[in-house]
């Protein structure tokens, strides 16, 4: 509710410019900002998870299971659920009502990437090291482990026909190391990436792949789909982030026909449900990317910079594929970056101290806010007095005009659902606070 | 406006005595009651039967105002010792001295999350703790009087507070910043600002001042929404709780008043719709619970009243 009654250009501001805040607790190897931009979770090298409270910038809990430094973390859409994947070979799902685990999974290898569907906190999918991914069902627990389903590659279903596109696709996958998963926003669909720039799509309803295509000749190191799931961003390692867009009702087309049996010939259909929009690269330097994040809408995407040399976050704009602004300020190499929809702000983890860097959007103090009276002017006004300025008028006719206009109905209930920037007011998930811990000793 | 009393909304449950008692509160699952007494004790009742169930010991001068946490196991105290004490309830254990203030520390408030303490104290600062670390995160100093009240809209954004320098103030709960202010002048004075409250969607204040009325403004648009008065100037030396009870089909506003009756007055038409007696000693605290099923008072004399929603008043 505050925003309404700040610099409304300020608040209108898309994306921040100032480093801000540094948070320091252990050393951080990535971040996840939740649903609501009030918690930051940050996965340790040490395996530890610190949720971060974004309005005292204190630590709300520290999470401690995995033994090896985490490789990643994803929130339930409620902020209950936090899923963690570690090089322990093992994928946790948090409780962060108890701070406890609620279930755990061991596979036989390091776990890349373990990502919770975005609707159900009880379904995950998960890319394991120099393994198929495996997606996972908290739902069906099976002597103590979950049930998990291999996302198989092969055969492709598409690719099943006898072209000879075809076959030569499918000897090229049987190498392919799937590095990466996430899910889309609809949860329908899990995308993957694998190390000979495949991305794979999924169907989460059949478990069957519904769609490939080639990105790039290099690994598929990042991706990222975007909050409203019509765009998808693929960081590889030929230095280029290449921007798709999403086309959701294809690849629903593509997911009933398969089951059907009925193929869609794909020269037949005009388009494909993933095209090319832009490719972002550094042209001049050659720089690979670490991480890519969208912002809410899709318009911006940021993506930090790999390379001891190199310590900033660049920001491009999506509609046109142009650069607009390069985050500076830490004197170390950024590895994740995470973008806080709500407050309008980005972090970045330093490859070296594992600090988070946080840049915001600086509002300035209102000084007309501190009178009643005080209004602020662009530029001088010649005051002009009012016919009526000196007129003495009785108070009581003044009191009874207020008083008349009291008679307006008012509406002290109705909450507004939505906040200046067009974010959900609903109330969500709160980590209880632990009062008789002195949080001081944690550090 | 003498016949309105005879039909009160509300039915008296019991009353009790509490030695130099200022504050009485509601934890917020409605099974306790907490009073703040100049005799620097907190005591804990049970609301039910109106029972002694604990007393906090800890203050070494006079309580000024206390607050529960939502979890109702959990309560914070601010005294004129200049201090703010977090308590645990069931075993009366004081779990942290929060030092700052440099005066008295006359309101507390917690945010709707349980994580931070909003304080208001004599020596003319709001200031906003972190709980879990025990350290002020913020020093709010934009008024010149003490602050007489705080409260916080119901999403935590927005901090009101009043202060007997005359003024509303509203901050930003995030960047500190005041956002607004509020004067009531009617020629060139201000009457001292004793109490402030936000309606349940925050977009409207409930404000008290010296001038013996409360008045709902809407901030937004810099006016006078409602005047509530009595027959009499509600107070003009006394700070005297208000809330609003929005469980019946037309909202009330309550105030406490200096004529030991409990104001209650139809929100949109500011008739006086009860009025509850409970002696003559200032009314100083109301807390309501459930949005009204229950009614709390709290008198300078010390008599806590608690009073039940009568049935069939929808």
């Amino acid at each position: 509710m505050n925003l309404a009654l700040l610099d409304p250009f300020a608040v209108a501001q898309e994306y921040p410019e100032t480093l801000t805040q540094t948070l320091s607790h252990g050393h951080s190897v990535c971040i996840e900002y939740n649903n609501k931009g009030v918690y930051l979770a940050s996965g340790l090298a040490d395996g530890s998870i610190v949720i971060f409270d974004q309005e005292t910038s204190g630590v709300v809990t520290v999470l401690k299971e995995h033994t090896r430094p985490i490789q990643s973390l994803s929130w339930s859409l409620c902020g209950r659920y936090l899923l963690s994947s570690s090089r322990d070979w093992k994928v946790n799902l948090w409780d962060l009502a108890t701070k406890t685990v609620l279930h755990t999974v061991k596979f036989d290898g390091p776990v890349w990437v373990g990502k919770l569907h975005p609707k159900n906190h009880l379904l995950a999918v998960a890319a394991l090291f120099e393994d198929k991914p495996m997606y996972i069902d908290f739902t069906r627990i099976e002597a103590d482990t979950p049930y998990t389903t291999v996302l198989e590659t092969l055969p492709l279903p598409l690719q099943d026909e006898d072209s000879d596109e075809g076959s030569r696709k499918k000897q090229k996958t049987e190498k392919h190391m799937t590095l990466v998963a996430c899910f889309h926003p609809s949860g329908e669909f899990v995308f993957t990436g694998t190390s000979k720039g495949w991305l794979n799509v999924f169907s989460t309803r059949t478990l069957a792949m519904v769609y490939s295509i080639k990105v790039a000749n290099s690994n598929i190191k990042h991706i990222m789909v975007s909050t409203l799931g019509k765009k998808i961003g693929v960081n590889c390692s030929d230095r280029v982030i290449r921007q798709y867009q999403v086309r959701l009702a294809l690849l629903q087309q593509l997911d009933n026909g398969s089951e059907n049996g009925k193929h869609e010939d794909e020269s037949d259909s005009d388009s494909e449900p993933l095209e090319l929009d832009h490719k972002f690269q550094d042209v001049v330097n050659k720089l690979q990317w670490n991480a890519v994040s969208f912002n809410f809408n899709a318009e911006y995407v940021i993506a930090s910079t790999y390379g001891s040399a190199a310590h900033d976050v660049y920001m491009w704009e999506t509609s046109m594929g142009s650069l607009v602004k390069i985050l500076e300020g830490p004197k170390e190499e950024l590895v994740d970056v995470a973008w806080n929809y709500n407050k309008c702000a980005i972090s970045a983890t330093g490859i070296d101290s594992g600090t988070i860097y946080v840049w915001s959007i600086v509002i300035p103090q209102k000084w007309s806010a501190l009178a009643p009276d005080f209004v602020e002017i662009e530029e001088n006004i010649e005051y002009e007095e009012s016919e009526d300025e000196f007129d003495i008028v009785p108070d009581e006719e003044i009191n009874q005009r207020l008083l008349n206009e009291e008679d307006e109905e008012v509406d002290i209930l109705t909450r507004e659902t939505v906040d200046a920037r067009g974010f959900s007011m609903a109330e969500t998930f709160v980590i209880p606070v632990d009062y008789e811990v002195d949080y001081g000793d944690i550090i | 406006m003498d016949t309105s009393s005879e039909k009160t909304p509300y039915g008296l449950r019991y009353s009790i005595s509490v030695p130099s008692a200022s504050i009485a509160k509601l934890s917020p699952d409605g099974h306790m009651f907490a009073v703040a007494s100049a005799d620097k004790l907190v005591r804990i009742y049970d609301a039910r039967h109106g029972r002694l169930v604990r007393a906090l010991v800890g203050h070494t001068r006079g309580v000024s105002d206390l607050c529960w946490a939502p979890d109702s196991a959990h309560l914070a105290s601010c005294a004129d010792d200049m201090t703010i004490r977090l308590w645990r309830v069931e075993h009366g254990t004081c779990l942290k001295v929060l030092r700052g203030h440099t005066y008295h520390v006359t309101c507390l408030l917690f945010n709707p999350r349980g994580n931070l303490l909003i304080s208001g104290s004599a020596d003319e600062a709001i200031r906003i703790w972190d709980i879990a670390r025990g350290k002020c995160l913020k020093t709010l100093s934009a008024h010149s009087e003490a602050i007489s009240s705080i409260d916080m809209s119901w999403d935590g954004t927005i901090i009101a507070s009043s202060s007997y320098d005359g003024m509303i103030r509203l901050f930003d709960a995030d960047l500190g910043q005041c956002l607004k202010t509020l004067i009531y002048d009617r020629g060139d004075s201000s009457f001292p600002a004793s109490y402030v409250r936000f309606s349940p969607n925050g977009r409207y204040v409930l404000a008290s001042t010296f001038d013996g009325c409360v008045r709902l403004w809407d901030y937004t648009h810099n006016k006078v929404a409602k005047t509530y008065r009595g027959l009499r100037p509600l107070f003009e030396k006394y700070n005297c709780g208000t809330r609003f009870v929005t469980l019946l089909m037309r909202p009330m506003v309550v105030s406490g008043a200096e004529d030991g009756q409990i104001h209650l007055w139809d929100m949109q038409s500011k008739v006086i719709v009860g009025l509850l007696n409970t002696g003559s000693s200032p009314v100083l605290e109301v807390d309501v619970w459930d949005q009204g099923t229950v009614l709390i008072s709290c008198s300078l004399k010390g008599d806590v009243h608690v009073w039940d929603l009568v049935e069939g008043t929808k």
